[in-house]
Formats: C-alpha cells, sequence, structure tokens
C-alpha cells in the first residue's frame, strides 16, 4: 500500500501510521505524544493557511506543522 | 519532623495549577492552555497533619524535555529531592497523559496518579474503571475534579498514606526488549552509585541518546567517568545490532495504550462532536481570521463604551475629593508648598491613573480571562501559526503576545514555552510591541481624546491598532531572523484542548481581584513617587528653568522631527518606570507644572490642543506608544530570562528604532501631503 504523509491527510481522513522519518528530538517529541507505528490518527482541523493541520491521535487534538508532519508516514484507512 | 516534598507533575493543561490552588489555598493564575505554569510554586497543603509541602512544575509531554519550561521540571525531577511524585491526569486524555506518568514511575520512587476533570469524562461518556487502573499500573489512582473539589478529601488522605507507606511500590514495570532491560539492569547500579539516580529512566535515556538529558548531568556533575563512559559504550555496542533502542519510547507508548485498554471505555470521535462543530467556524478557512477580528472587535467595544461612564464618574469623586483636601489643607494652615505637592503631584497623578486605568482594565481583564479560560487562545496560535512561520518564528508567539497584552513581564516569562532559544528570543524581544494593560487604557484615552468619541469607531481604531501591533510584530520578527538572529524554524507541536464552559463568576471575581487590582495596586505604587518626581521636575528650576522644561527643550528638536515634542517625549522618558503615567507627565509637562486641567479626557485634549497639539501629533504620540521601548519591569525580566546583554539591548533598540522610523515617516508625509 502507498504510504501517505500525514500532512497530505484531508480533514476527517484517517491513516494508519506506517513508520516515522524523523530523526533525534523531533522523532522522541512526537512518539511521546503518541505518534508511533500502528496508531490510527485522523485529521481533525486545518488551519486558515492550511499549514498547520492538528491531528487527533490517542484522545487529544495536536497541531503540527507540514514540514514536521510530513516525516509522519501512514496507510490510509477507509 | 522534616516536612515531605510531593512534586505536583503532569501534561501541560490538566489543571495542576487549579489543584495546587485548591490544596495548598495559594493563587496561581490558570487559563484553557499550555504554558500557564512557567518556573515552579511552592505551598504547603492546608488539611495535612504533617505540613506536606507541594511543588507545582510546569507542564511538560514528556521527561525529555524540549523548551525551557520543560527543562525546569525534568531537572527537577532528576536532581532535586522528592519524596514522591503525583502524576496528574487529564481523564479525557488519559492515554497520553499516562506516558509521561510512566517515565515519572521510572525515576521517582512514590508516584500517585491523579485522574483530573471526572466532571468533563463523564459529560463524554468515558467511563473509568479505578480498580482495574491501579492493578494495571500497580501505583495507587485517585479520580478527582479540581474545579468543583470533587475527591479531594480522597486525594489529600491518599498523598497522606502514600508518604507513610515505606518500602518499594508494585509499579509494574514497562515491557522493554529483552537485550535494553538487560543493559539497563546492568548499568542501573553504576548510575545509582555515581549519581544517585532513583530510578531506570535517566539509564534509559542514555541508552537511547536523549542527548538533552545527558545533556544535563553533564552540566550538572561534569562529564561521565571513564569506568561509566567505558560500561555505557558497551551495552549500546552490543544492542545497536538491533533496533531495540529505538523502542524504548515506542514501548511506554505500547504500555499507556495496553494499561488504558483493559480500563477505560470510550469514544474519542464521539467526545470531540461538539468541538467539531465549533472548530469548523474558528478556525475555518472562510470565518477563522474574521471572526477572531470580530471577536476582538467586540471586547475592545464593550471595553471602550463600558469604561466611559465609569471613568468620567471616577474622575469627578477624585476632583471633588482634591477639593476636600484641599480645603482641609487651608483649614489646617499646611505649608502651600506641601499642599501643592501632595494635591498637584500625588493626588492628582493617583487619581488620573485610577480613574483612566482602572474602568477599561476591569472590562477587559474578565473577556479576556474568559476567552483564555474557554480554550480559545490556542486556536489564535493555530489560525496565525502560518504568518509566524513565514517570519521565521513560532507561533506559540501568539500565546506569549496574547499574555503581553495582560502585562510585558508575563509575557517575556511566558515565552519560555517556545522550544528553540532562537524563536524564543525574538518572541521576547518583540514582546513589546503588542500593547500591555499599561498602554492599552492609555491608548483608548488617547483615541476617544483625538480620534473619537464614537465606541463602535473607537473599537473599530483599536482592533486595528491590534492587527497593526501583530503585522509590526511579524515583520521586525523576519527581520530578526534574517539578521541577528538568523535560523529556520524549529518543530512545532501545539495542543488544542477541549473547549470548556467557563465558570464565569470564577472568573470576573479572580481576573479582577487577582489581575485587575493587582496590577493597579502597581501602578499606584509607582503613580505615588512619580507623582512626588514630577512636581519637583517641573517646580524646581535652576537658572529660570525647571527640570522638566529642561529636559523638554533639550528633546524638542528631537521631538519635532518625529512629529512629537519635547514634553511628549519627556513624558516617555519619565515614565519608564510605568506606562501608565506618560499621560499625566506630558499633561503636566503642558500645564506648566500645574495639574490643575487634568480632569476629565475631554479637558485634557482641550489642553493638549491649546500647546499646538494636532491629529498628526496624537497619531505619533499613539504610535509611539506602541513602539518605544518596553518599562523598568519588563526590561529587567527581559535580563532575568535572557542573561544576555544583546537581548536586553535589542529589547530596548528594535521598538525604539522601529517607532522612530514609523514616527518619522508619519511626519514627513504628512509635511508633504499636507
Amino acid at each position: 500500500m502507498r504510504e501517505t504523509p500525514l500532512c497530505d491527510m484531508k480533514k476527517g481522513e484517517y491513516v494508519m501510521i506506517k513508520r516515522l522519518a524523523a530523526e533525534n528530538t523531533l522523532r522522541r517529541r512526537l512518539e511521546d505524544m503518541g505518534f508511533i507505528e500502528g496508531t490510527k490518527v485522523r485529521c481533525v482541523r486545518i488551519s486558515p493557511a492550511k499549514d498547520p493541520k492538528a491531528f487527533l491521535v490517542r484522545g487529544a487534538v495536536i497541531a503540527l506543522r507540514n514540514e514536521d508532519s510530513k516525516t509522519i508516514l501512514g496507510v490510509k484507512l477507509p | 519532623m522534616n516536612s515531605q516534598k510531593i512534586a505536583l507533575v503532569g501534561n501541560p493543561n490538566v489543571g495542576k495549577s487549579t489543584l495546587f490552588n485548591y490544596l495548598t489555598g495559594m493563587k496561581q493564575h490558570t487559563g484553557n492552555w499550555s504554558g500557564k505554569t512557567v518556573g515552579t510554586a511552592e505551598g504547603i497543603i492546608r488539611k495535612s497533619k504533617n505540613k506536606i509541602k507541594l511543588v507545582d512544575l510546569p507542564g511538560t509531554y514528556s521527561l525529555a524535555a524540549d523548551s525551557a519550561e520543560e527543562e525546569v521540571t525534568r531537572d527537577c525531577l532528576l536532581f532535586e529531592n522528592f519524596d514522591a511524585a503525583a502524576v496528574v491526569c487529564d481523564a479525557c486524555c488519559l492515554e497520553r497523559n499516562l506516558i509521561l506518568a510512566l517515565q515519572t514511575a521510572e525515576l521517582v520512587p512514590k508516584v500517585l496518579i491523579i485522574v483530573n476533570m471526572m466532571d468533563d469524562a463523564r459529560k463524554k461518556g468515558i467511563e473509568i474503571n479505578f480498580s482495574k487502573l491501579e492493578k494495571a499500573m500497580g501505583l495507587p489512582v485517585v479520580g478527582i475534579s479540581a474545579s468543583t473539589g470533587e475527591g479531594m478529601e480522597k486525594l489529600e488522605k491518599a498523598m497522606e498514606k502514600l508518604l507513610e507507606h515505606s518500602g518499594a511500590q508494585t509499579f509494574v514495570p514497562v515491557r522493554y526488549p529483552k537485550g535494553v532491560k538487560e543493559s539497563a539492569e546492568r548499568l542501573f547500579p553504576l548510575f545509582k552509585e555515581r549519581y544517585g539516580v532513583k530510578g531506570i529512566y535517566p539509564v534509559l535515556a542514555f541508552l537511547e541518546g536523549e542527548h538533552k538529558t545527558s545533556a544535563a548531568f553533564k552540566s550538572r556533575f561534569g562529564n561521565l567517568e571513564k569506568e561509566l563512559e567505558i560500561a555505557l559504550e558497551k551495552e549500546k555496542s552490543i544492542l545497536s545490532q538491533t533496533a531495540d533502542l529505538k523502542r524504548i519510547s515506542v514501548c511506554r507508548v505500547l504500555r499507556a495504550e495496553e494499561i488504558c485498554l483493559s480500563a477505560l471505555s470510550l469514544d474519542p470521535e464521539k467526545a470531540l462532536k461538539k468541538d467539531d462543530v465549533l472548530d469548523s467556524v474558528l478556525t475555518g478557512k472562510t470565518f477563522g481570521i474574521p471572526l477572531m477580528l470580530i471577536l476582538f472587535a467586540f471586547i475592545f467595544w464593550l471595553t471602550v463604551s463600558g469604561a466611559n461612564y465609569p471613568s468620567a464618574l471616577l474622575s469627578d469623586v477624585f476632583s471633588k475629593i482634591g477639593i476636600w483636601f484641599e480645603s482641609l489643607f487651608e483649614k489646617l494652615e499646611a505649608p502651600p508648598v506641601l499642599t501643592s505637592l501632595l494635591l498637584d503631584g500625588v493626588w492628582k497623578v493617583l487619581s488620573w491613573v485610577v480613574a483612566v486605568m482602572l474602568p477599561p482594565m476591569a472590562i477587559f481583564f474578565p473577556l479576556f480571562t474568559l476567552l483564555e479560560d474557554v480554550g480559545y487562545l490556542p486556536r489564535v496560535a493555530f489560525n496565525l501559526d502560518k504568518g509566524f512561520k513565514a517570519s521565521g518564528a513560532c507561533g506559540k508567539q501568539a500565546l506569549t503576545m496574547c499574555m503581553g497584552i495582560g502585562c510585558g513581564a508575563v509575557g517575556v516569562t511566558g515565552a519560555r514555552i517556545i522550544d528553540s532559544p532562537r524563536e524564543r528570543a525574538i518572541a521576547i524581544i518583540t514582546n513589546s510591541f503588542v500593547p500591555c494593560n499599561g498602554r492599552l487604557p492609555a491608548l483608548i484615552a488617547l483615541t476617544s481624546m483625538f480620534f473619537t468619541d464614537s465606541p463602535v469607531l473607537g473599537a473599530f481604531i483599536m482592533t486595528a491598532v491590534l492587527v497593526f501591533c501583530v503585522l509590526t510584530t511579524l515583520l521586525i520578527s523576519k527581520i530578526l531572523s534574517k539578521t541577528v538572529l538568523k535560523g529556520t524554524p524549529s518543530a512545532f507541536t501545539l495542543e488544542l484542548p477541549p473547549y470548556r464552559m467557563p465558570k464565569i463568576g470564577k472568573v470576573i471575581v479572580r481576573s479582577v481581584l487577582d489581575r485587575t487590582l493587582k496590577i493597579l495596586g502597581r501602578a499606584v505604587a509607582v503613580a505615588v513617587p512619580a507623582g512626588i518626581i514630577i512636581w519637583l521636575c517641573s517646580n524646581f528650576s535652576f537658572g529660570g528653568k525647571t527640570l522638566l522644561e529642561m529636559l523638554s527643550a533639550f528633546l524638542d528638536p528631537f521631538g519635532k522631527i518625529i512629529g512629537m515634542d519635547g514634553k511628549v517625549l519627556s513624558g516617555f522618558v519619565l515614565s519608564f518606570p510605568a506606562n501608565e503615567i506618560a499621560l499625566p507627565i506630558m499633561a503636566m509637562a503642558y500645564s506648566g507644572g500645574e495639574l490643575s486641567q487634568l480632569g476629565t479626557l475631554s479637558e485634557t485634549a482641550a489642553l493638549f490642543f491649546a500647546n499646538g497639539f494636532t491629529k498628526i501629533t496624537a497619531l505619533c504620540t499613539a504610535v509611539f506608544f506602541l513602539f518605544h521601548w518596553p518599562c523598568a519591569t519588563t526590561l529587567l525580566t527581559v535580563w532575568k530570562e535572557t542573561k544576555s546583554a544583546k537581548y536586553t539591548a535589542l529589547s530596548v533598540l528594535v521598538p525604539l528604532i522601529t517607532g522612530t522610523l514609523f514616527c518619522f515617516i508619519i511626519n514627513i508625509v504628512s509635511k508633504l501631503f499636507p
């Protein structure tokens, strides 16, 4: 299946995270926010300028800039 | 017996400060967004038998700290001797909160889990099985609602029991890959002996190469000992053959998920439904930004129109009291100099500050606090982040700017929520570009004195002023990040908390008592000595000229170039201790030391006009009010926060140059196209 970066998600779409391309500090921070392999994420808010976007992850809504969320790769869920 | 210490830990915005206030009876300011607590606060739990000391640590998502305020929490937990830690979790978002709880339990020997906001969780249909949760974690768990007081007795008992209990807790450890677990167990005794660490967390941080934690150890204890270094490298090389080292933090997330699966029933989608509707409007493409402007315009309209009447009333009452004092002094046959000093100096300045400042503050602050409590401010940051990113700054700067509307010094301290030191410096240097409460009422006064007496138009002008401030902040941030503070924007994570119904009565009481009166108190404390000094400056003369006249004459040529005059500039210079007193000083300078004409706003306006004030002078004064230099308190805070002479100097120079340029341009343009 094709991998989609989180930054390309449309509002309301679901994704299952496959892997994180980020390294070091950013990776650790994303992991501690709950973005890890196998996590179901839904894109819930898109700001007026389309960047940042906010995601529902493990019960919390977290906004990420596109350049950061592009390091999170997942497959789309129906 | 020595009193025992408990650390209060938790993710940002989980109600730690509310809980802290409840237990200790102190008054830390709280709000529905990340990063209200900067620095630590200590208090004694009122009802505890043994005077348990409670330490409120800044909120953090992880012990792998990113920002300055998170480092405070990490360092406290790593190096301070706490008897126990209480991890406050949001019941609505338990899973993510437990990640930090697990890290804390790996660091502090005694841990209590507090599940807060049970009332909100119930409304959202979240059910928590506490006995299952306790069993799954092997730690005591208490469910509470700090805002309503639910479960507080149970919590206080649980805290006492936790401290009385001797011996190890039954914490069920996270299951790490076998190799990692064995390596950590081999290294732990060495770390314990050398650094006195009480849990496995630091060892794991060293193993996975979480360099900020290792750097914290280094800066505290110096380089690792050779023996430890070798042992660590050996374990790392064994482990590097597998991907296990990258799995350490993942294991905690999975463990949190597992715990929640066993003890929790919820439907996060359902919990979000109501917010979805609100947010699709408030952060939507079409309405997000226009609504934000309308909201601020509405607040300003309420402030401007609501403040007029009480302001006039207050100034009337004060002048009547002044007259009464005057006759009293006459009867007492007080020396005229003293009467003049006290009445024309102290009393006039004091009453002006109170009459002009108090009403707008008493209206603006509760409204603003309401926005804060509802959870709207993070949405402002969310909406505006793109602009800040384009300026090489952090979207959270929108939050520090909001704090700056309250008080510049608070905004500067609040910049700790920004992760990157470079972006934090930008936020600090540009903080004085938003009008603080010392300048906001003065600007409102200037607007109604010189431009319009219609509240609607006034609100429109004030909103335009705020937009102008934000745009200038963005522009200057961009210039800073291209010149003295070069760099690219760093990672940005911002939680959008659920909207909460604010407790309106509480908000009003708290914002009036805690904020408005406190700030007013400061203004009054400054106004009294300032009144004396200003009076002395304008009444003592050398060679036929008073000090104020000398200063005004000295500044006059410079003032004329930028559309003002020496007297206005003297007002700015002398109001360095507090911006609140700038306008009264200008009025004093114009009236030649006699403050008799300083009464209502229209009287003051007449005084200014009589001394050659024009709309252009007023405009330049207003612009210079926005951008000149931070007050003494704020500047001191900049120095304390950055410990950098360069940043402190920039905090003065950047707004000064900006304001001077703007005023110069306005002046030139007005001369060319009269």
